[in-house]
């Protein structure tokens, strides 16, 4: 009911136009490229490993899906420019310019100032090496912080460009230098809602004419020792067993808890006239958006209600109903409460329909890529609505018992879905949808 | 695209040096009392940096008395400085009282029903409300590290990675950037819209720019916007220092923010929140609420020049105000007075001249310019939020606060920046402008609602 109620209120814009996306990039611990990880979902890899950054042996969650070692000079990136940059940086310079790239933005037909750029971005935390010397410096006899040593020339042992690597906009500032990239723009930040924000507004960007293209999606934070302590604290990651042990169970009746990924995902949006102008092929068309709040009391997500409400206020805006939409590419992060609250809210928003809603998750395999998820997902609809073909989600959990819907398990299907939902929350209550259809 | 729907502006919120009431503030900037006082933190005698604009003691009791459930578990400044000026800016535009907290606890208990309420006296549809908020970096705590180093003073890995819980919550959770813009939905009932921008020292702006699209376009109805930052704590204390771009005088600490002056030597650090409420006029108007003014337009632009510096061009804060006034549909004589960016650093201040006399050309002469920065200083992530809420009250009330602390004309800052008194002008237009690290600058336009 909820959708046809809010359904009225919505201001109905007749749209002559399509957003149409027509490039994308993507990076994860699957693969280097939009089509590496791909073919790697397909053939039922994962990307979970024993963490490789750091000795994580210790923590409660030793495991995560990360990126192999990407360097500033594989991406041709001056080593002045690198000092600031790290990881993230380098994640969201590779897939920004593959999908700058593959839209052929790099043609110089379209003048920077016409271009846009939005983007979720992970919390940046420091690395220890960058605040360790400081803190050394500024000790006294105890073992104890003195913070007249500090103020009086310890903190100088901090590089002065450090507080520059802090700011999570400067790496997205790095990029649009090296891209080019003049317009219309933000960030967004930290949850997998942020990714979509990030779609959402670029979307909006190019279909109100304030940019002729614009990049949009999102990138992970850094897997580090304060990112995992920093989730282990908000009780999402799985801390069950050992290294070999420890997987991401989207839906699945023993799931607990999620495994942190690294990642990203960008896709050049425009109007299809313009792509058509440009010659430049439509991949898929992005028709409709939803946002909404709620937390759940004492569990680290969004209620029921308001993941449906993000998902049906979509469906309105692409002027879709529930039936309309083959497939969900549900958040299903493998948490106990979180995908409880989802399976529910997929229920209710497609009441009559529910034993026909396909649903897949990509978490099981590469991890829960934060503000990079909801972009990656929406990276896959574009290979999924190509190929005809659904990657099965990880590792064929036994199901959740109480699912209505249908869970890709076991091997992919050969299936051409029209119309993809996608779905993204924050363990602090914030829910975004976003939905992606096939174009003629 | 016709489609824009007409954007108001109904309630102001506020917490800064000044104070936490809206028209303290206001009645303060008028009158040219500075915020900036001498750093009174403990152990900061040394500190290089020893001006700032900190609220005062009494006034952060104030804000944890107010919020003492946020404060005991979520207690890190800038989260309470967001829930105290969204209260703030939510009571003004008559959205909240008292009685409707126990009134939509009582309807918590039966789930599902407490979202149609916010306030005893207007039905609001709360899918339909939304929070967009800046923020910055948080707090980079050095007792963190020094909690686990070894007998060598290394760090100890292993011993972090068991015992992390001792003292990381503090800095893990409280830091998260989503953690104001949750807790207002939270608090407030507030189910639609909700993102957090971090575009440094934009993202206030950014951040009542994009909740400014969203309610015109159909997205929400009512929108809580703006900022909350502070990085007075020894890590943030000489963030700036080490950037070189903060101003380290100590002495007279009310005089070393001196934006446009000859002699200005950076940026002198600020705290606190400013938050406005952005309503759809239809909206605002069916329930009476009183409208301060309208949103007319927004802008941003990337530099896209170098990280470390502004264009000295200007160009990107050029094409930002021109953006927004296209947004607007507004030619250059209409704007009366520009709320500038004004950090008090060599570079902004010149280019930010250079940028305005781009987009103006000769009626750059005409239009009154000031920097709230002057008076209650650079509050970073937030600070385009008190300085949207100066911009408001000016052209709602014809008049303009000085820029204080100007005494030496520079050559390349040769503008009305309204120095030492403040000015009675009729201000139909107006354009609030914030430009952050890294090349990302935001514009928008106020103008009398009519």
């Amino acid at each position: 009911m909820l959708h046809r109620i809010s359904g009225i209120l919505y201001h109905v814009v007749i749209m002559n136009d399509n957003v149409v996306i027509t490039g994308a990039g993507l990076i994860s611990s699957l693969g280097i490229n939009a089509l590496e990880t791909w073919e790697a979902l397909l053939a039922g890899k994962c990307g979970i490993q024993s963490i490789n950054n750091f000795d994580a042996q210790d923590f409660d969650c030793p495991v995560a899906a990360q990126v192999h070692e990407l360097g500033a000079s594989e991406l041709g990136i001056h080593p002045r420019d690198s000092r600031i940059m790290d990881r993230h940086s380098y994640m969201l310079m590779k897939s920004s310019r593959d999908a700058f790239k593959q839209s052929k933005l790099d043609n110089g037909a379209i003048p920077p100032e016409d271009i846009g750029y939005f983007a979720g971005m992970g919390m940046v935390d420091y690395n220890i090496e960058d605040l360790h010397p400081s803190v050394v410096q500024s000790l006294n006899e105890d073992g104890n912080l003195d913070f007249d040593k500090f103020y009086s020339g310890g903190f100088q042992q901090i590089h002065p460009l450090w507080p520059l690597s802090m700011l999570n906009n400067i790496n997205f500032c790095q990029v649009a230098i090296a891209l080019g990239i003049k317009g219309d723009n933000t960030t967004f930040c930290p949850h997998a809602d942020s990714g979509v924000h990030g779609i959402i507004e670029a979307y909006n960007s190019v279909l109100a004419g304030k940019a002729k293209a614009a990049l949009a999606g999102g990138v992970s934070e850094k897997v580090s020792p304060l990112s995992i302590a920093r989730a282990l604290w908000f009780g999402i990651l799985n801390t069950s067993g050992n290294n070999q042990e420890i997987r991401c169970i989207p839906f699945g009746r023993d799931r607990r808890g999620t495994v942190l990924g690294e990642g990203c995902g960008i896709i050049s949006l425009e109007l299809q006239s313009t792509a058509r102008q440009r010659g430049v092929p439509s991949l898929a068309a992005v028709t409709g958006y939803g946002v909404s709040f709620e937390v759940s009391e004492d569990s680290h997500c969004p209620t029921a209600k308001a993941i449906s409400l993000s998902m049906e206020k979509a469906i309105a805006k692409a002027n879709l109903a529930p039936s309309d939409i083959d497939l969900i590419i549900a958040h299903g992060d493998g948490t106990y409460m979180g995908d409880k609250h989802e399976i529910e809210a997929i229920h209710h928003t497609f009441p009559d329909c529910v034993d026909k809603v396909t649903v897949f998750s990509s978490k099981g395999a590469l991890g829960h890529m934060l503000a990079g998820a909801a972009a990656a997902d929406a990276v896959m609809a574009i290979y999924i609505l190509e190929h005809g073909i659904i990657p099965a989600v990880y590792d064929s959990p036994l199901q959740d018992d109480g699912i209505k819907f249908r869970l890709v398990s076991g091997k992919p299907v050969k299936e051409s879905p029209r119309r993809i939902l996608i779905n993204s929350r924050s363990y602090e209550g914030q829910c975004a949808s976003l939905i992606i259809e096939a174009v003629e | 695209m016709n489609s824009k729907r007409r954007v108001v502006i109904t309630g102001l919120g506020m917490a800064t040096s000044l104070g936490l009431d809206v028209e303290e503030n206001w009645q303060k900037a008028l009158s040219g009392i500075s915020g900036i006082r001498k750093l009174s933190l403990p152990n900061t005698g040394k500190s290089p940096v020893q001006a700032v604009g900190s609220i005062t003691e009494a006034d952060w009791t104030t804000i944890q008395d107010e919020f003492r459930d946020e404060a005991s578990k979520e207690g890190e400044r800038r989260t309470l400085f967001a829930l105290w000026a969204a209260q703030s800016a939510l009571k003004d535009a008559g959205l909240f009282s008292t009685e409707s907290r126990v009134k939509s606890q009582e309807l918590k208990a039966k789930q599902y029903s407490s979202s149609k309420l916010i306030t005893h006296n207007s039905k609001l549809l709360t899918d339909r409300c939304g929070v967009v908020m800046a923020a910055g970096l948080g707090i980079n705590r050095l007792e963190d590290i020094q909690r686990w180093l070894n007998k060598n003073k290394e760090f100890d890995i292993a011993e972090f990675g068991r015992e992390y819980k001792d003292v990381h919550k503090e800095s893990l959770i409280k830091n998260n950037s989503s953690r104001p813009a949750a807790l207002i939905a939270k608090r407030f009932g507030l189910n639609g819209y909700n993102a957090t921008i971090t575009t440094a020292c934009a993202s206030a702006s950014q951040a009542i720019g994009t909740a400014y699209r969203a309610v015109s376009r159909g997205d929400a109805n009512m929108i809580v916007a703006g900022g909350a930052d502070s990085m007075i704590n020894p890590v943030g204390l000489v963030f700036f220092v080490l950037l070189s771009a903060a101003a380290v005088s100590a002495e007279n600490p009310s005089e070393v923010c001196r934006p446009f002056d000859r002699k200005r030597s950076g940026l002198v650090m600020g705290e606190g929140a400013g938050i406005i409420i952005l309503e759809e006029e239809s909206h605002a108007v069916k329930r009476g609420a009183k409208i301060y003014a309208e949103v007319a337009g927004y802008g941003s632009t990337m530099d896209a020049y170098k990280v470390t510096a502004p264009d000295p061009q200007g160009t990107g804060a050029e094409h930002s105000m021109m953006n927004a006034l296209k947004d607007a549909d507004m030619g250059i004589e209409q704007i009366d007075y520009i709320n500038a960016h004004g950090t008090s650093t060599k570079l902004n201040d010149a280019a930010e001249t250079l940028a305005i006399k781009k987009v103006f050309k000769e009626h750059a002469q005409n239009i009154s310019i000031n920097s709230s920065k002057s008076i209650i200083g650079h509050l970073l992530a937030a600070s385009g939020g008190p300085e949207f809420v100066f911009t408001a009250l000016s052209v709602s009330r014809d008049k303009l606060h000085p820029t204080i602390n100007l005494k030496n004309r520079d050559p390349k800052c040769d503008l009305d920046y309204v120095p030492d008194v403040a000015k009675e002008k009729t201000v139909n237009a107006a354009i609030s402008n914030s430009f952050g690290f890294g090349g990302q600058n935001a514009s928008i336009v106020v103008k009398k609602y009519k």
